[in-house]
């Protein structure tokens, strides 16, 4: 019974460790130089990297509507609606598979 | 990431190794278990047939399961053996016969892997089902009414009639189990794992 | 290499880009079916869950009608809302998740929507069937073999959309979401398959067929719903708040490691039970290994919202995205301690792992599935939600109902376990504690329906012909304006 335990918990460790292992592994051989940049490909420049999505309506607002609506933390439009597209963007900066 | 075959591979095996491992593993370690011969002759657990098979069928249509288990745990573990919910832990080859085991996850009404012995009686069985509190004040268990019958017209009592309480008027309705409730009571009544087996000394 | 790839990304012929919109686009008919579906689900399961519940503290209501009784209703509930509301919210999300991420328009469109109407009909003729008392008293597989083959061959249908979206990326990054939809999309058919022939075709006997039962049971809540409910996160988070992930190795980890263990921790539900000990220690021990992807995933979302906290007055869809991954750790924290033989012994058999159930695929996927539902429909259908407020009062329905049910079934769990464990108490008495809990969790299930029903009036508005089109999003506190907007 104590002896199933051990064996169960060695083999789980045994996975674990391999799991942790393989991924030092992996940032130390540089297998993974490129990969932090993957965090950034969900990014484009219609909606880049420090602007906040799920607030376009701080372009419906008003103008002068409240302190929010300062310029700098105000939203590009996007295309956050289907069928209304970002006018100023040049696409999505793929990459060719 | 952007190998998408190391992913793909990954994912299966990791899930083909569980399987492998929870399902195949003791299917086979448990494909040898074959039933004891009790002390009568009798081959234990006996394959259910007739209106034991019907009622287990029954047990299985009406979410009996969804309250009851059929599990007795081992001694040290929690307090069935000291609730007498059994004379010993269950076992593997009790449900050899069982597609599927009945095991149960939760206790809103208690464990019935014995009830047939704990409770040999049929009647109580009626009367707790037709009308749950009448034998057990404070249960919570829907009253299973459309297992039974009332006869109206009666020349004498029938033999099965159950023994209800008279009603605020005075009266005793004649109520009569159909046959499903008969069916279930057969089943109730066969589950008893008191025969001895190897796995328990 | 990020400067490289820019460069490389500038060259790409602008024919061959599809831009967000479109991809929106393309997924509209199919996704807004499986949405608009789930929702209808969603409150058939509530309405069901309420006849249970009530059953539980008043058990002579509706005891007449053999459709009716607490055993059928009850697996009638789990189906409707495991394979109604849940799974057809998934496959939305996944499907409209797969598209962005792969920058890839929704292949197969018009046989996704038949898909779509089958899958429906599957649903509602395993839950008659069950009702009708055909259903098999098997938890998670309650739905007759027949439809659920009819659910597995509907199934292939998504996963092969799915494949055809991943061959057909325009990145070269595999984005972690995508490893979770990738998964989901491959174990659920794996899984389903395998559980529904091993089990009803008797190809494995006696106890094998509960540890087959409890394999998959957790399973799809492990390798179908939790990947779905992550991959919602991990793109909304980041999206929503314009940050990206905080570690993108940890999240490398998190998923490898749920992948390894998660797999193994089923046969927790049957500690105690007939079965070798081995396969039962087994399941305990992949249990306690699961809070290292839990830790990974809680310090990733945690340290990306970081500093972002605010937000969450404004943002509908952050609120629930925050909701549902801290209730993510929360379960399974819970789930890992659960699994110890000791917390068992006391509380498997009792209220407590209703409770646990419902933290797991209420307060964590379901509103994940919401936020991706706020965050989605506007971008598909072009009709912003009609108002914060409404969804304001579907939010805090939803998390103090759950809060109310998990606290106390939780509560009456515990001491239900003590109780029945000791055994000078009689069991009358046990049960008799319980019902005032009971009567709690029916509360808890009024007000929780009531959101759905909230919920679903909203979604009505968004839907209908003749419905006014409020441009910009809900945002709450500003509804004013947004209206003042349009």
């Amino acid at each position: 019974m104590s002896l199933t335990y051990l064996a169960v918990w060695a083999l789980m460790l045994v996975f674990a460790a391999s799991a942790i292992y393989g991924l030092v592994w992996a940032i130390q051989h540089g297998q993974l130089r490129s990969f932090r940049a993957g965090a950034r490909s969900i990014f484009d420049e219609e909606e880049p990297v420090g602007v906040p999505t799920d607030a376009l309506v701080r372009e419906a607002h008003p103008p002068g509507a409240g302190p929010e609506a300062a310029p700098e933390a105000r939203p590009r439009r996007g295309a956050g609606h289907a069928g209304e597209r970002g006018t100023g963007g040049d696409g999505w900066g793929l990459t060719r598979r | 990431m952007s190998r998408a075959p190391l992913l793909y591979v990954g994912i299966l095996l990791t899930v083909i190794a569980s399987s492998l491992g929870l399902l195949t593993l003791p299917e086979r370690q448990l494909a040898g278990l074959e039933p004891v011969m009790d002390e009568e002759g009798v081959a234990r657990p006996v394959e259910p047939g007739g209106a034991v098979a019907e009622g287990r069928e029954l047990y299985r249509s009406l979410g009996c399961l969804y309250c009851h288990s059929q599990q007795v745990r081992p001694e040290g573990f929690g307090a069935d053996l000291e609730r007498g919910w059994g004379e010993r832990r269950t076992v593997a080859r009790d449900h050899i016969h069982d597609r599927p085991p009945l095991l149960g996850t939760m206790r809103t009404g208690p464990d019935l892997a014995n009830i047939g012995a704990r409770q040999p009686s049929d009647s109580w069985h009626y009367l707790h089902l037709y009308e749950p509190t009448v034998t057990s004040p404070g249960s919570i268990m829907p009253p299973y009414r459309f297992l039974f019958e009332e006869r109206r017209q009666v020349l004498g009592r029938p033999a099965d009639a159950l023994e209800l309480p008279a009603q605020a008027d005075g009266t005793v309705r004649v109520i009569v189990p159909r046959p499903e409730a008969k069916a279930l009571v057969a089943y109730l009544g066969s589950l008893d794992h008191g025969y001895a087996v190897p796995e328990v000394p | 290499m990020e400067r490289k790839a820019q460069a490389e990304s500038a060259a790409v012929d602008r024919d061959e880009v599809l831009r967000r919109a479109e991809i929106d686009a393309s997924c509209r008919l199919p996704v807004m079916a499986f949405f608009a579906s789930s929702v209808v689900w969603l409150v058939v399961g509530s309405l069901l869950a309420l006849v249970a519940s009530w059953k539980l503290h008043s058990p002579g209501f509706l005891a007449d009608f053999s459709w009716l009784t607490f055993g059928r209703v009850r697996p009638a509930h789990l189906t409707v809302v495991a394979y109604g509301w849940a799974s057809m919210a998934g496959i939305g999300a996944l499907l409209w998740l797969e598209a962005r991420l792969c920058r890839a328009a929704l292949p197969l469109q018009g046989l996704l929507l038949g898909a779509c109407a089958l899958w429906n009909v599957a649903v509602a003729g395993g839950t008659i069937e069950i009702l009708a008392g055909r259903g098999t008293s098997v938890e998670w597989l309650e739905i007759p073999p027949f439809w659920a083959g009819l659910l597995a061959v509907v199934f292939l249908l998504v996963t092969v959309a799915s494949m055809m979206m991943f061959a057909a990326r325009r990145v070269s990054h595999i984005y972690v979401s995508q490893w979770y939809l990738f998964g989901a999309v491959l174990w659920f058919p794996f899984l389903y398959v395998m559980a529904n022939w091993l089990i009803h075709m008797n190809v494995v006997r006696g106890v094998t067929q509960a540890a087959t039962n409890w394999w998959f049971a957790h399973n799809v809540l492990g390798l179908w719903l939790t990947p779905i409910g992550l991959a919602a996160v991990y793109y909304l988070l980041p999206k929503i708040l314009g940050v990206p992930i905080y570690s993108y190795h940890l999240s490398l980890l998190g998923f490898w490691t749920l992948a390894l263990f998660y797999n193994w921790a089923g046969t927790h539900h049957l500690i105690g039970g007939p079965l070798p000990a081995w396969l039962v220690t087994v399941g305990v021990v992949g249990s306690v290994m699961m809070l290292i992807p839990v830790a990974t995933v809680a310090i990733n979302h945690h340290m990306t919202t970081k500093g972002h906290f605010a937000r969450l007055k404004e943002s509908p869809t952050l609120r629930f995205t925050v909701f549902g991954a801290m209730s993510y750790t929360a379960v399974s924290v819970q789930g890992s301690l659960t699994a110890l033989r000791s917390v068992n012994e006391v509380v498997h058999f009792t209220h407590y792992t209703v409770a646990h159930a419902h933290l797991g695929v209420y307060a964590f996927y379901s509103m994940a599935v919401w936020a991706a539902m706020y965050y989605a429909i506007p971008r598909l259908t072009g009709r912003e939600w009609p108002s914060a407020r409404l969804i304001a009062v579907h939010f805090w329905c939803a998390a103090v109902g759950m809060a109310l049910y998990w606290i106390g079934l939780t509560w009456a769990g515990v001491e239900q376990g003590l109780q029945m464990n000791d055994a000078d108490v009689a069991f009358l008495d046990v049960v008799r504690y319980t019902v005032p809990y009971l009567w709690s969790r029916s509360l808890a299930g009024v007000l929780m329906t009531a959101g759905h029903l909230v919920f679903a009036w909203h979604l009505l508005r968004v839907l209908l012909p003749g419905e006014r089109l409020v441009r910009g999003p809900a945002l709450f506190g500003r509804r004013r304006a947004a209206e003042v907007a349009s």
